[in-house]
């Protein structure tokens, strides 16, 4: 098994919201930067309180950040 | 590389090369025993000192130089998260479980000594001194630092 089966757009996220680095976010969330890369990695499932921290951060729903992909609903999208 | 990881290297280091120096110097003291020779308790104890000694010397040193390399001292005051928090839990139970198997082998061949002083079938011939026992119990240690700063080291490293 490699990484985890929460997907996330917080790469395209950072992008939209002024290319906003790792380093940045990561301290805004108070996690370190390597964290940080594990998750947008799909590597780390992040905390409920820390998804929400992330997702908060860029004033976006929970839903719009981070996904869970099964097999079958990664079949049928 | 995070200053936690650096430091982990750091610590890995120091264990397996405090446990390469006991190892090697107390398996010299006691495969150098006769049968008929006096237990060598001055020996051994000053092993024992000579090897914390070193462990104190290796650690002052190597984190010294760690600290003076990573120029940036901010680094040095990184908070954990919970990633960190998650990887320290799985790499002590590492070094528990290593720990546990240990000891239940001294604890065996402890048994196994006592028990079978009149024994034909099964017998150890190892003259388990409470200093032997001791002896081992800081292996046990020393080996299970080891397993969890590398257990450690392997979960930074993959990442998750």
């Amino acid at each position: 098994m490699s990484g985890t089966l929460v997907k996330n757009n917080i790469r395209r996220l950072r992008l939209l919201n002024d290319e906003m680095t790792q380093a940045e976010l990561a301290r805004r969330i108070g996690v370190t930067r390597q964290t940080l890369n594990a998750i947008e990695a799909a590597k780390y499932s992040p905390s409920l309180e820390l998804a929400f921290k992330i997702a908060h951060e860029f004033d976006q729903p929970l839903d719009d950040v981070f996904s869970y992909a099964t097999e079958n609903h990664s079949k049928e999208s | 590389m995070s200053w936690r990881e650096k430091n982990l290297w750091c610590e890995t280091l120091i264990s397996a090369l405090v446990s390469v120096y006991f190892f090697y110097h107390s398996f010299a003291i006691l495969l150098s025993l006769d049968a008929d020779s006096a237990f060598p308790v001055r020996d051994l104890t000053r092993l024992i000192i000579s090897t914390v000694i070193l462990s104190i010397i290796l650690s002052t040193v190597l984190f010294t130089l760690l600290r003076m390399l990573s120029g940036d001292h901010s680094a040095t005051v990184e908070p954990s998260d919970e990633r960190d928090r998650l990887f320290e839990l799985r790499s002590n139970q590492v070094g528990y479980w290593t720990l546990c198997v240990i000891t239940a082998f001294v604890i065996g061949a402890i048994v196994i000594n006592t028990t079978s002083a009149d024994s034909d079938t099964l017998q150890l011939n190892i003259p388990m001194s409470p200093l032997l026992i001791a002896q081992a119990l800081i292996a046990a240690l020393t080996l299970a630092s080891l397993a969890k700063a590398a257990s450690a080291l392997f979960y930074y490293r993959r990442g998750y």
